[in-house]
């Protein structure tokens, strides 16, 4: 990459503490988002995907425990306990139900009015309500003065995302966390959402951390995409690089689970098994219980992520015997 | 062409729309506004739209759950809009569901042996050992094995649970099974494994299905015909290659480029709605998509169009297709 990171991710292990034990939800995990660039975390559910996004903005729950690791933000770790209390302003994040984000017995116009105020340093209430209308019209959202003292539920879905979205950008950030923010919406709505986000991205230069499932919408946004499967990374790539070329088994599992036209009626193929216990991670790959090409050692040694060609790394013992 | 073995015709469902203390109705949600399709035997037909399209009501109003306040539905030839008592129990034994959130559908509180065997007791009368052998046999077409049938639904994954809805549907070896969203509530690898499952039933059971979902590379893989609703009405309807090789419909054009699709090399042209669809209370007149089609001519917003046939069984309700 030619550009200097803006984030980096070093090393992260994330427990969530639960009765009887822990769930090592993500393990060892690295990677790096540069300036104006689009990171895709895809994978299924319990794949620790947006566990690394909640980390990154500060908003894991209680009950997790960051076990090790760095989130490096423009030269500073964001986990060092000086800088842990402070507000992080470059950094927002958007989630999933849009409806669920904002309280129902305020005003948007308030809500945005609020996160401007305390993160801006703003008193004046014109000011604010000025800058609150700009970020309204750069989601463009029409009429953004009714929508100012609307409710959330006189809002619809795809109007409330991007009313959810115009909050985050009023502070100016760097960086914007998305985690599934179009998975509630039609697909017709999911355009217009995608569509406004790579928009925002040219325009302001943003970079994203946008969490999805969906390898589709992965492709359409993401530079980068990177596969992550048990809590751990297993393959990360450039995004025409990975859907021609997927390395990982998992990854190509993945590809061949999407209906397509051509073999339509065949049997699909799907990946037997389901995703694993996290309480007690398997000791080798994480993959190996799953995996149809499993060798002896897969069960034994843990494959690290490792570059196989430019921009495509992968954590696989087939490729690593390639290279001996 | 396929023996008929559901004929809808002109079926409308309007809900009431009430305010005040008393209840006054002040005017109707027109959720169906006149469709008419026909089931062929072990056809699967699609309804593809948006939220808030019908497209559930439309399976509401053939399961029964919702009388229709308009329109009649012919199974086997006999209108079943109307049926009560002993027939009523018969229609529900040739029509069931299968829903979106198998822990929604699937009662907490009894386990895998109580919810299968309940429709078969009380639908036919089995001695108990029958019964037995008759839902251990159900369970191990569905995939899964006798140590399940102690098991309560909160014991079971997502996809397991799916599996237990899809045996308690197919119970009684009915003629039409309704999927609303079967697949939406779960991770890809598992719905590839459910989606092989439903198509290996269909088969073997000669079943015909009605799929409803928004996701629109499963109604190409799985189904025969596709119905494109909008706002309680039909915009198009054929046969599952046509619409997607040759959509006419505008709507069903940018239906289609909103779909995001991993495989899709060249950057596709694509058409993004800039409006959110307008309220079913009082939905635009002549043609209802009017209001965001972007090929809007004058007529279209004076006279509905009617019917066109493109071509046999590729039907269009546009007035682009119509010659005057």
């Amino acid at each position: 990459m030619n550009s200097q990171p803006l984030l980096q991710i070093e090393d992260l292990s994330i427990d969530y503490i639960i009765i009887g034990g822990s769930i090592k939800a993500v393990r060892n995990v690295s990677f790096n988002i540069c300036e104006g660039e689009v990171v895709c975390l895809v994978g299924e559910s319990g794949s620790g995907k947006s566990t690394i996004g909640l980390a990154i903005a500060g908003a894991l729950p209680e009950n997790a425990i960051i076990r090790s690791g760095k989130i490096i933000f423009k030269g500073k770790n964001l986990l060092n306990e000086k800088s842990k209390n402070k507000k992080i302003d470059n950094i927002m994040i958007v989630f999933q139900d849009p409806a669920a984000t904002l309280n129902p017995l305020f005003t948007v116009g308030e809500v945005i009015s609020d996160v401007i105020r305390s993160h801006l340093q703003i008193r004046d209430k014109g000011k604010i309500r000025e800058k609150a209308l700009e970020a309204f019209r750069m989601v463009e959202l029409p009429d953004p003065e009714r929508i100012f003292n609307s409710y959330p539920h006189e809002l619809s879905g795809g109007m409330l995302q991007r009313v959810v979205i115009a909050i985050s950008l009023s502070t100016n950030p760097k960086m914007l966390i998305a985690d599934e923010p179009t998975t509630m919406l039609d697909v017709t709505l999911q355009a217009q959402i995608l569509d406004l986000l790579l928009n925002l991205k040219k325009k302001l230069g943003l970079s994203m951390l946008f969490v999805t499932h969906n390898l589709g919408v992965a492709t359409e946004v993401g530079d980068r995409i990177i596969v992550m499967y048990g809590g751990e990374i297993v393959e990360e790539a450039s995004s025409s690089n990975l859907i021609d070329n997927p390395l990982h088994p998992y990854t190509r599992g993945l590809l061949e689970c999407i209906p397509r036209t051509h073999i339509r009626h065949s049997r699909l193929k799907h990946i037997p098994g389901t995703v694993p216990d996290l309480r007690n991670p398997l000791k080798g790959c994480i993959f190996s219980d799953r995996c149809s090409e499993v060798m002896d050692v897969c069960r034994v040694v843990k494959p690290l992520l490792k570059e196989y060609s430019k921009n495509h790394k992968v954590a696989c013992h087939l490729y690593l015997e390639e290279e001996r | 062409m396929k023996a008929e073995l559901m004929k809808i015709k002109d079926l409308k469902k309007y809900f009431p729309v009430k305010t005040g203390l008393f209840g006054k109705i002040v005017g109707y949600v027109k959720a169906v506004d006149g469709v008419t399709f026909n089931i062929g035997l072990g056809e699967v037909v699609s309804l593809v739209g948006e939220s808030g399209s019908g497209k559930t009501t439309i399976a509401k109003c053939l399961l029964l759950l919702e009388r229709p306040t308009y329109g009649q539905i012919l199974f086997n030839g006999n209108d079943i809009t109307q049926i009560r008592g002993k027939n009523l129990k018969d229609y529900r034994r040739n029509v069931q569901a299968v829903f979106q959130n198998p822990f929604l559908s699937l009662d907490p509180r009894m386990n895998v042996y109580d919810i299968v065997s309940e429709p078969v007791k009380h639908h036919m009368k089995l001695p108990k050992k029958e019964l037995y052998e008759y839902v251990s046999k159900l369970l191990e077409i569905v995939g899964l094995d006798k140590s399940f049938l102690d098991k309560f639904p909160h014991e079971l994954s997502g996809g397991q649970a799916q599996r237990v809805a899809i045996a308690r549907a197919i119970s009684l070896n009915p003629k039409l099974v309704v999927l609303d969203e079967p697949t939406s509530a779960l991770d890809v690898s598992i719905q590839a494994q459910i989606l092989n499952l439903l198509a290996e039933l269909k088969e073997k059971m000669n079943l015909s299905y009605l799929l409803i979902t928004h996701d629109l590379s499963i109604v190409r893989y799985i189904s025969d015909r596709v119905l494109v609703i909008y706002l309680g009405k039909i915009m198009e309807e054929g046969p599952s290659e046509h619409i997607f090789n040759e959509p006419l419909h505008p709507y069903t054009q940018i239906l289609l480029s909103s779909m995001p699709d991993p495989f899709t090399k060249e950057i596709r042209e694509k058409t993004i709605l800039r409006s959110e669809p307008p309220s079913p209370v009082n939905p635009p007149r002549a043609c209802r998509f009017h209001t965001r089609c972007p090929y809007v001519m004058d007529i279209c917003k004076e006279e509905e169009p009617s019917e066109t046939y493109y071509r046999v069984e590729h039907r269009v309700f546009c007035w682009l297709y119509l010659k005057k």
